[in-house]
């Protein structure tokens, strides 16, 4: 290549000089001339109409994708779910997706319904896409053999989706079109991919995850089967790194970043603990701000806000509004009921007043049983819900009460007032499954489903008003635990012995 | 005039053909077996671990202490294997079986599986399509029961049942995969479920032995599955091919079960 030369004029020799000297200090000026114009132009502020200013959301996902991959957190974690543009017109993907549809209907009953959530309900496909006839499914994919193929060598890649798909054609007999929710899961010809799908971009992370599970299954099988633990993936995937979608509707902004910077051991199962990475606040607020912006962006309907969030349950008058509201549901009988239950511990507390005069014992009295319908009974009511061996007690330790399954314990409740967000509480509790996607089936089972009748000797109310009332105490639990009538409470251990 | 009438005629046993593609004439009475154990020396029940769960010693008091492993059940007399799938399947892959008339409708009563002693009772079911599971508890406590097979076809859910209830499952249909059935408050609970389109097929009694009724006559394929496995291992997959005899019982005798590490 030639070598590039600046001076375009006419070279003047002086007097004394030879003309190739000349030429190199003519050279030279024209270079710094044109060194001094550009650095002069780098100086001068770029007009603010070509810059790139994203919005906030996208800002914080650019920002915190680059904390991301510093520390390599997608080698353990589920960062992002797989994008696969299926044909739609396809028979195969139609057949698919009839197959799937079948196969989910049955959840619809015992299932609360979020409409606003992506999870229950897909973002209706753009135009662009119904003309391509593409429908983009957003999921995890694993490839498997197919078990309709005697000979074991068709393969199907199993898509099961992490967020709802809308499928505006007709699969339920009318023009209404349809979702299939997370995490319902399609079926595809692994052989024949390149003619169902029209483009295909995997999940990004988790992959040691992935081979995790698969080692502690394959350590397990070796052992005798009464110390078997890890029999399935169901059983072996609560103790390997958590996927981290949904991760910023989940948590709060506040504890997140704490964590980041210093973690704590939250779930017993796990046999891994994040590591303390060392990371700056700085990084720490951006890896926040990414998890709640993604969240924010996909799923607008759920209205996140970040770093700061609402939670209603840390206000008196939101707890005397559902007292009133609750009170107002309960029978007689259950009124009484309830004031029998609390009479031991009114007449432990005035034991401790025997000195005082009968007449003002009387109006003591009064006063906590007035404070009791006006204030505490939905609180207290609530509370039964969660320090129940039934359901919550069951696998989490409540205060200073060991859950039943000391095997397959889940993390500490009393953690959750300060961990997690209300929203996604109500909606793990409400149907733990259109939130795990790794699996079959979550380690938390859907406890009040809308299709059962609901046990209504604690806490009287519907399933819907039950999970809520779960989510309330959940979110204020240092309070409510410390209630006189709960710090005391001894859930009933059930007798030994079938029926 | 004649060739209108053959022509009615061919289109109606067209019409009949399609409207019940598979029928059959010939029916055998029964197919009747014995699975039996060739892995050497016959396992013994293994007491289940039930430390660290508080509802273990509720569990061993309903069992009256006899809580025991059931993945191998091996009658030690005659070495009869308990709890093993077979059913009958086409010799073509994709084909429909004939079924007999008094079988074709689904039983309108639910198969019932129980855990009243922190068990599933059976441990092995099979079930027609459109037929009920009513899964209970009859024990004082709750039992969580988790139940998934192919991920595409019978996803399955995982809901807790207190203390004296029930859940009804409708929504299995049949497949090649087996349902999964768990209970997460007590690990060690663990049942198996198979759905098929047919009434062919029986789970082996305490003796190993197995009888299926009305069978239709003709070569088609015996499945035999435990759930550690096909009946020769990989292979089994494929079944073994039988021909059932018309208006006879058909003994396919000893069927020997290796586990697939023996």
């Amino acid at each position: 290549m030639p070598q590039f030369k600046f001076n375009r004029d006419p070279v003047e020799v002086q007097e004394g000089d030879k003309p190739e000297q000349a030429e190199l200090r003519a050279e030279a000026e024209a270079r710094e001339a044109v060194m001094t114009f550009v650095l002069g132009l780098v100086a001068e502020p770029v007009s603010l109409k070509y810059l790139y200013d994203p919005p906030r959301d996208r800002l914080a996902e650019v920002k915190g994708r680059q904390v991301l991959d510093k520390f390599n957190c997608a080698g353990c974690h589920l960062v992002r779910p797989g994008v696969y543009d299926l044909k739609e017109d396809d028979p195969r993907v139609q057949k698919s997706l009839k197959e799937a549809y079948r196969a989910v209907q049955s959840s619809f009953a015992s299932d609360h319904r979020f409409p606003d959530h992506n999870a229950w309900v897909g973002p209706s496909q753009t135009e662009a896409d119904l003309q391509a006839g593409r429908l983009v499914a957003h999921g995890i994919s694993r490839i498997e053999p197919d078990p309709e193929d005697d000979e074991g060598k068709r393969k199907i890649l199993y898509l099961t989706l992490t967020e709802a798909l809308h499928i505006p054609r007709d699969l339920r007999g009318d023009d209404l079109g349809a979702d299939l929710p997370a995490p319902t899961t399609l079926g595809l010809p692994e052989g024949k991919l390149s003619e169902v799908l029209l483009s295909r971009s995997d999940a990004l992370g988790g992959t040691f995850g992935n081979l995790l599970v698969d080692y502690l299954i394959a350590q397990d099988k070796s052992k005798p089967e009464a110390e078997r633990f890890y029999k399935d993936m169901d059983a072996a995937r609560p103790a390997v790194p958590p996927a981290l979608l949904r991760e910023g509707e989940k948590v709060q902004s506040a504890w997140l970043y704490q964590f980041l910077l210093n973690p704590i051991k939250i779930r017993p199962m796990a046999r891994l603990r994040m590591p303390k990475f060392n990371m700056s606040p700085s990084e720490a607020q951006a890896l926040v701000n990414y998890f709640a912006a993604v969240d924010s962006m996909t799923n607008p309907g759920i209205d996140l806000t970040f770093p700061y969030e609402t939670i209603p349950q840390r206000d008196e008058r939101y707890w005397q509004e559902r007292n009133q509201e609750y009170v107002s549901r309960l029978t007689q009988p259950m009124k009484e009921e309830r004031l029998k239950a609390l009479e031991p511990l009114w007449k432990n507390e005035l034991e401790r007043m025997r000195e005082m005069d009968p007449a003002k014992q009387k109006e003591q009295l009064a006063a906590w049983q007035k404070q009791w319908w006006d204030q505490d009974v939905y609180a207290v009511d609530a509370y039964r819900l969660v320090a129940n061996y039934n359901t919550c007690l069951g696998c989490h330790q409540v205060g200073d009460r060991k859950p039943n399954n000391l095997a397959a314990q889940g993390p500490l409740l009393s953690l959750a007032a300060e961990r997690l967000r209300p929203g996604w509480t109500e909606r793990w509790i409400a149907n733990p499954k259109r939130f795990w996607y790794l699996s079959n089936n979550s380690p938390m089972p859907q406890n009040y489903a809308q299709d059962t009748p609901p046990d209504r000797k604690l806490f009287d109310g519907v399933p819907i008003q039950q999970v809520r009332a779960v989510r309330n105490v959940l979110m204020d639990f240092p309070q409510i635990h410390d209630m006189p009538a709960n710090r005391n409470y001894r859930p009933k251990a059930e007798p030994a012995g079938g029926r | 005039m004649m060739r209108t009438v053959y022509a009615m005629a061919v289109l109606g046993s067209l019409l009949l053909a399609q409207a019940n593609p598979v029928a059959a004439e010939d029916w055998g009475k029964a197919l009747k077996g014995q699975v039996i154990w060739d892995g050497g020396e016959v396992p013994k029940p293994m007491p289940i671990n039930v430390q660290g769960n508080m509802d273990g010693p509720k569990c061993l008091a309903a069992a009256k202490g006899k809580l025991v492993y059931e993945t191998w059940v091996v009658n030690p007399k005659n070495k009869g294997v308990r709890w093993t799938f077979v059913w009958l399947a086409p010799e073509e892959a994709g084909a429909k079986l004939p079924i007999h008339p008094d079988l074709q409708k689904v039983p309108d009563k639910p198969e019932v599986m129980d855990q009243p002693c922190c068990m599933f009772e059976p441990h092995a079911l099979g079930l027609r399509q459109g037929q009920e599971l009513l899964v209970k508890n009859s024990a004082n406590f709750a039992h969580n029961t988790r139940y998934n097979g192919h991920p595409a076809k019978n996803p399955g859910r995982s809901v807790l049942i207190p203390a004296g209830q029930e859940l009804a499952i409708k929504e299995l249909v049949a497949d090649r995969f087996p349902v999964s059935v768990k209970c997460d408050l007590h690990p060690w609970m663990s049942a198996w479920v198979r759905v098929f389109d047919h009434p062919y097929f029986a789970v082996t009694d305490a003796d190993g032995k197995f009888e299926i009724k009305n069978v239709p006559a003709g070569r088609y394929r015996l499945m035999v599955w435990h759930e550690t496995g096909f009946l020769g291992g990989a292979e089994g997959r494929k079944g073994m091919p039988i021909t059932i005899e018309k208006d006879q019982v058909t003994d396919v005798g000893a069927l020997k079960m290796k586990p697939l590490d023996k």
